[in-house]
């Protein structure tokens, strides 16, 4: 396998060290793939449900009702998207303040209103989950695998001084070898970079349109409150 | 409130995907070395092919000893063909010689004796006539066996040498055989320098061949180099012819048996031929 000077035989007779810096880019390429694939369905799913989500709010449906129908969905231990935890939120706390009676409605809708923004940011932690790792993953891979090349051609070299005749058949393979360890770096590197940016602008626009969400609900919310005879 | 993540659908993509990567490299490689092997750049050698000049001693030594052996086989049938003319003529003459004593006495008969005595004696005449040629026949066939007996005599002498030469021709290479070994590794010391100092032309084509006659001291210097064979490329010839004067002198050779450099070294063959190449 040696003498054919290929891939497998390379890696097989490549040094420990090499051999590690293979091993670790390997498993961050592994693991960078699955945040990819996971973040993709997350992302996808997070869309369709602010999709649906709007649709129905916007239906001229009554609030109350959409809010039960969270909580019966809730209740069948079935997913909520992250607009609808937002609403569920802003609207349970606003209820909450009115039903107590006697305060005043500027207290109730700022009440509302952090509420929503506590939802809004706990929603937007959940979808950027991970995205650092592919951050990290994008950065940090053709480091390491320029690590795996710079020692893999320096025990070659010194192979090299050792021999009394030189010739490129006693550098190459180490040279090839060291090669290898750059590539899985990039290997690595470029899917994570492409996904971290395509995802991150996937993000901001979902995070976007939760917080122009959080601002028509809460002025909804503030008609409600002003237009409704007050007691 | 079960929250939707997906971590396990994604950890068997991404599994699958790298599986399905490594698969692929592993077959494009094997496609890689079977290609690898098939396409490999040919290594652009300048070899000189070796030339044994015991081997060409050798043969040439044959060569002379059939010539030889054809030149007296011509010659023997020469000396045959011209004995033979030989004897046809002398019998012609001893016939003509008698019939012209045959003659005479028959005119002398004639003129002298009537015919009864001239008819007895004819019979004589014939009778004598009859003797000689008897005589002669007998002459011819003494003759003839002589001549098959020096012919015998020719052949097997012929034989004895062809053995003698035979004996000397294997005597020759037993000793031959243990110098063989040693004029090997002198021709390729030879070789090695004169391939060293070869700048193979541009203009060098396969097929080519150029073979040089070179003339060497017991010091091992070059005392002259003649092309034999040219190679049609004028520029090839002056490539090789340089390749051989550049290296001037082949100390390697010197201390050598000097019998064993006239023999073999005092003049050799250098055949250049360029091989490997792609056009």
């Amino acid at each position: 396998m040696g003498e054919s000077l290929n891939v497998w035989g390379l890696i097989a007779e490549a040094t420990t060290a090499v051999q590690l810096v293979m091993l670790i880019l390997m498993a961050a390429s592994v693991t960078s793939w699955v945040m990819i694939v996971q973040r993709w369905m997350v992302l996808n799913a997070a869309e369709k449900g602010m999709f649906s989500f709007e649709k129905r709010f916007w239906s001229g449906m009554d609030l109350s009702q959409l809010f039960r129908e969270g909580s019966s969905k809730q209740k069948e231990n079935q997913a909520t998207g992250g607009m609808e935890n937002i609403f569920r939120a802003g609207f349970k706390e606003f209820m909450r303040l009115r039903q107590q009676g006697g305060i005043d409605s500027e207290v109730v809708m700022g009440g509302a209103q952090r509420a929503m923004r506590v939802a809004y940011s706990r929603e937007e932690e959940k979808l950027e989950k991970n995205l650092t790792f592919l951050a990290t993953v994008g950065s940090v891979t053709p480091y390491i695998g320029l690590f795996g090349t710079v020692i893999g051609i320096m025990n070659s070299f010194i192979s090299l001084a050792s021999q009394a005749q030189a010739s490129l058949q006693v550098v190459a393979p180490g040279i090839a070898e060291a090669l290898i360890a750059t590539a899985m770096g990039l290997f690595a590197a470029i899917p994570a970079v492409v996904a971290y940016n395509r995802y991150s602008s996937r993000v901001d626009s979902i995070t976007g349109n939760y917080s122009t969400f959080t601002e028509e609900f809460s002025s909804i919310l503030h008609r409600q409150l002003y237009s409704s005879p007050s007691k | 409130m079960r929250v939707f993540n997906g971590y396990p659908v994604s950890i068997i993509a991404s599994v699958l995907f790298h599986g399905l990567v490594l698969l692929a490299l592993f077959y494009f490689q094997q496609a890689n070395t079977e290609v690898i092997d098939i396409v490999r750049p040919p290594s652009v050698k300048a070899l000189l092919v070796a030339e044994n000049p015991q081997e060409k001693n050798a043969e040439l030594q044959q060569q002379r000893e059939t010539q030889r052996v054809q030149e007296q086989r011509r010659e023997e049938q020469r000396r045959q063909e011209q004995a033979r003319a030989e004897a046809a003529r002398v019998q012609e003459q001893q016939r003509q010689e008698a019939e012209q004593q045959a003659a005479q006495e028959r005119a002398v008969v004639q003129q002298r004796q009537e015919q009864e005595r001239r008819q007895a004696e004819q019979q004589r005449v014939v009778q004598e006539q009859r003797q000689r040629e008897e005589q002669q026949r007998r002459e011819a066939e003494q003759r003839r066996q002589q001549e098959l007996a020096a012919q015998q005599e020719a052949a097997r002498q012929e034989q004895a040498r062809q053995e003698q030469a035979q004996r000397e021709a294997s005597a020759a290479a037993e000793v031959a055989r243990t110098e063989a070994e040693r004029v090997m590794a002198y021709s390729a010391i030879i070789h090695d320098l004169v391939q060293q100092n070869w700048s193979r032309p541009p203009s060098a084509r396969n097929g080519m061949v150029a073979v040089l006659r070179i003339r060497m001291m017991p010091t091992g210097d070059v005392l002259e180099v003649e092309v034999v064979q040219s190679s049609g490329d004028f520029a090839f010839d002056r490539a090789a012819e340089s390749a051989v004067l550049r290296v001037r002198r082949f100390t390697e050779l010197q201390g050598m048996d000097i019998r064993m450099f006239d023999r073999n070294f005092r003049t050799l063959l250098l055949t250049f031929r360029p091989q490997d190449l792609l056009n």
